[in-house]
């Protein structure tokens, strides 16, 4: 993952293709419809395949064939550089196409708008994805900017910054170092573990706010993408929560299209399986994320279609140990790794020297919860307009004194960036 | 009215988190961050000679039996004079002149020991993989205000490429800078040189290529082949350091440590010692008129007490480290007034 200056041709590409394909589907009817929209969606997924998925697509069909013995041949080495942000913008452009298929959107007819609308810098290259019936109209509309607006957008801003630079970027360290072990112990298993689901989701979540912050700055809002998922009390609940803005672009352009809640049984079993396999490769061109999105797929359907029941402490603690286990996969660079970690996890390993990790740094993991605690299901500058004037100074100095102070000192990118 | 007053609140708070960072976390951080200007604020009270060194320092061959630094064999043969040394590998002039600042104004030594290193003068060392971490170890002693530095160090906020730049800064400078060999020799760039050297120059009786003879020959050209000139980023820190020295009105000694140039010119050349010379020249002519005790190791030492005999590194064995600290101290001996 890279800027290189030429890919902003891939951008440019897509928004022409993409602008030029919804008029012609919005006149088009039947079969002309479809084939403009499988053009579209086609280039488009062309494009990810090329740019992120092709080295492990000829991996995995040279490695069949070598299987089969139909080849000893290797895989020809593919090296390019994955456009920054491309899996989010193609995602984002596709929904506009679909919009304008199904007729729920009109198409635009300035193309510096829809330009705008693929390139909105603040989530461009790490979403939310937005849709255009939002976005595209928050971006026409007059902006009224106020002394409120504003503030709120620093609060954000600086929230953002705060959960990402001393709560991510303090764990990441540690969580790199035992992922690289060779063989570690049951505690330090469960030290990376609980801390990488606490690093993601601070390193997401903190640059989905400061995305939502920076587009607040020019009076635009942006769809939420995370409501306390550690919060859930079941899978289905969790994905109601995490990353909210492609758990519902899957659900409405791939989940609903494959019939949905509407299936029979083992249809329905299939579908879910398929988008959360989707889902999983979306996020990297490996099996790890493949077995991590089927992961969550098969406990989704272990819970069935009904609603799950009334939420209770103990069940939010399962579903919060599930979920960190299955993010051993999203984690581990490989197979072998991923397996490493999981035995270790229940203590299989031959490992029993006690290693004395910085117990100050516990500090960072249980913080989220209290700022957990704090937002009380709520979007944090919502949240800080609740609180009394005191406490809203008292949570803002203390926000600056930990961005300040304690910020992580190793350069560490979002994690998302890399998708 | 009521913005400027919460303006003016905020820059309250923020000058009163400066006063508990300053109790409460600024020394552990230093510390933990940056530990050798932590030991600088305290040492510079103690000392008459501070010796600034990287690696050649405290590196020390498997079969020594006297484990002693340089720093500490020249202290043994100064008694009367309190010696504190600081080292870290892979520093450099543009480092110790940072820690000069990190210094007490208060209590600065009567004299202060540089180690002028040859080689980190060239392009590989000062466009380095390691330098950002050596700039990261610099910030939190800056002059600001602590929780400024403490917050720059969590941004990455210090002077260092990119590895593709500093790969990219360092390839232009030996593809492009002329190096003053003599008319005749055919190699007038490093990358010249480097390939000549690359492409088979030695041979084993078999017709193959010698890979280790032929890896180790490009290593010293890469190492040695340029010239120094008042514009290099070293020499430019080694003034500032001069500037400092003569404000501070204390004894400023360059120690030119020693390289293998037996080693060099059998493997490359005459050329490339004339070149290793001529460096050190350059820097004797141009600090002794400064008022700077220059004193020059680069031939001191004898090949065979090189530690890494495949590679070019400044780590002596004990003979080495004795020759240089005996040198050293006479030096010193000679020139300082008693303490």
């Amino acid at each position: 993952m890279q800027f290189v200056p030429a890919y902003i041709f891939i951008l440019f590409f897509i928004i022409l293709l993409d602008f030029t394909t919804a008029h012609i589907i919005w006149r088009s009817t039947g079969l002309t419809k479809r084939l403009w929209l499988i053009i579209s969606l086609s280039s488009n997924i062309l494009l990810l395949a090329v740019f992120k998925y092709a080295a492990f697509l000829l991996n995995n069909i040279f490695a069949f064939f070598q299987m089969v013995h139909f080849t000893n041949a290797s895989a020809p080495a593919i090296d390019f550089i994955l456009p920054i942000g491309l899996s989010f913008h193609t995602f984002q452009s596709m929904s506009y196409t679909m919009d304008v298929y199904r007729g729920q959107q009109k198409p635009e007819t300035h193309l510096g708008y829809f330009a705008n609308y693929v390139l909105f810098f603040p989530q461009m290259v790490a979403g939310p994805i937005e849709r255009y019936k939002r976005l595209g109209v928050s971006l026409k509309a007059p902006q009224a900017l106020s002394f409120e607006s504003w503030r709120a957008a620093l609060w954000l801003i600086g929230f953002g910054l705060c959960i990402k630079m001393v709560i991510a970027d303090n764990l990441a360290p540690v969580v790199n170092q035992i992922y690289e072990l060779e063989q570690p112990n049951i505690i330090q298993a469960w030290t990376a573990v609980l801390f990488f689901s606490v690093q993601i989701y601070a390193d997401f979540f903190g640059y989905s706010t400061i995305a939502i912050g920076s587009a607040k700055l020019l009076g635009i809002e942006i769809m939420d993408n995370f409501k306390s998922p550690y919060r859930a009390a079941s899978i289905t609940e969790f994905w109601s929560r995490w990353h909210i803005s492609l758990s519902t672009w899957f659900k409405e352009y791939v989940y609903i299209p494959l019939g949905g809640n509407k299936n029979r049984y083992g249809p329905w079993v299939i579908s879910i399986l398929a988008v959360f396999a989707l889902s999983g490769f979306w996020h990297g061109a490996s099996w790890t994320f493949i077995v991590w999105g089927l992961l969550h797929g098969i406990a989704r359907i272990t819970e069935g279609r009904q609603k799950p029941p009334r939420t209770i402490f103990f069940k939010r603690v399962i579903i919060f140990l599930i979920v960190s286990l299955f993010w051993i996969f999203f984690r581990a660079p490989d197979f072998k790794t991923a397996w490493v970690m999981c035995k270790a996890c229940f203590g299989f390993t031959d490992n029993t020297i006690f290693t004395n990790y910085n117990l100050g740094l516990w500090f960072w993991f249980f913080l989220l919860w209290l700022i957990e605690w704090f937002l009380n299901d709520q979007r944090f500058d919502i949240r800080m307009l609740q609180v009394s004037v005191w406490k809203r100074w008292c949570v803002i100095l203390a926000m600056v004194y930990c961005i300040l102070a304690f910020g992580g000192t190793q350069a560490l990118p979002f994690i998302y960036f890399q998708f | 009215m009521r913005h400027v007053k919460t303006i003016a609140i905020f820059f309250a708070a923020l000058i009163l988190m400066e006063v508990l960072y300053r109790i409460t976390s600024f020394t552990s951080d230093l510390k933990k961050f940056s530990p050798e200007q932590y030991r600088l604020l305290h040492i510079s009270d103690s000392a008459d000679i501070l010796f600034f060194g990287e690696s050649s320092n405290t590196t020390f061959a498997p079969y020594d039996s006297i484990p002693y630094s340089i720093a500490e064999l020249a202290a043994q043969q100064m008694p009367a004079w309190r010696w504190k040394s600081i080292t870290k590998h892979a520093s450099h002039a543009g480092i110790y002149k940072q820690w000069l600042n990190a210094l007490n104004p208060k209590s600065v030594p009567a004299c202060i020991v540089i180690t002028v290193n040859l080689r980190s003068c060239n392009a590989d060392w000062r466009y380095s993989a390691l330098e950002p971490a050596l700039q990261q170890a610099l910030v939190m002693g800056k002059a600001r205000p602590r929780l400024l530095n403490r917050f720059l160090l969590a941004l990455g906020f210090y002077p260092h490429l990119s590895e593709r730049l500093a790969q990219k800064a360092k390839l232009t400078e030996w593809d492009t800078t002329c190096l003053p060999v003599s008319k005749n020799y055919p190699y007038k760039t490093v990358r010249a040189w480097d390939d000549a050297f690359a492409n088979g120059y030695y041979c084993k009786p078999d017709g193959s290529w010698d890979m280790d003879k032929i890896q180790l020959a490009c290593h010293y050209i890469k190492s040695y082949a340029f010239a120094l000139h008042a514009e290099n980023s070293r020499i430019k820190d080694l003034d500032a350091i001069v500037q400092w020295a003569q404000i501070k009105k204390c004894t400023l000694v360059f120690n030119i440590m020693a390289e293998n140039l037996n080693y060099a010119e059998t493997l490359v050349g005459p050329e490339l010692t004339r070149l290793m010379r001529f460096n050190r020249d350059f820097i004797v002519k141009r600090y002794s008129t400064k008022g700077v005790l220059v004193i020059d190791h680069l031939e001191s030492v004898k090949g065979a007490d090189y530690i890494d005999q495949n590679w070019t590194t400044e780590h002596y064995n004990q003979n080495g480290r004795i020759a240089i600290a005996k040198k050293l101290s006479q030096v010193l001996l000679k020139n300082l007034l008693n303490p």
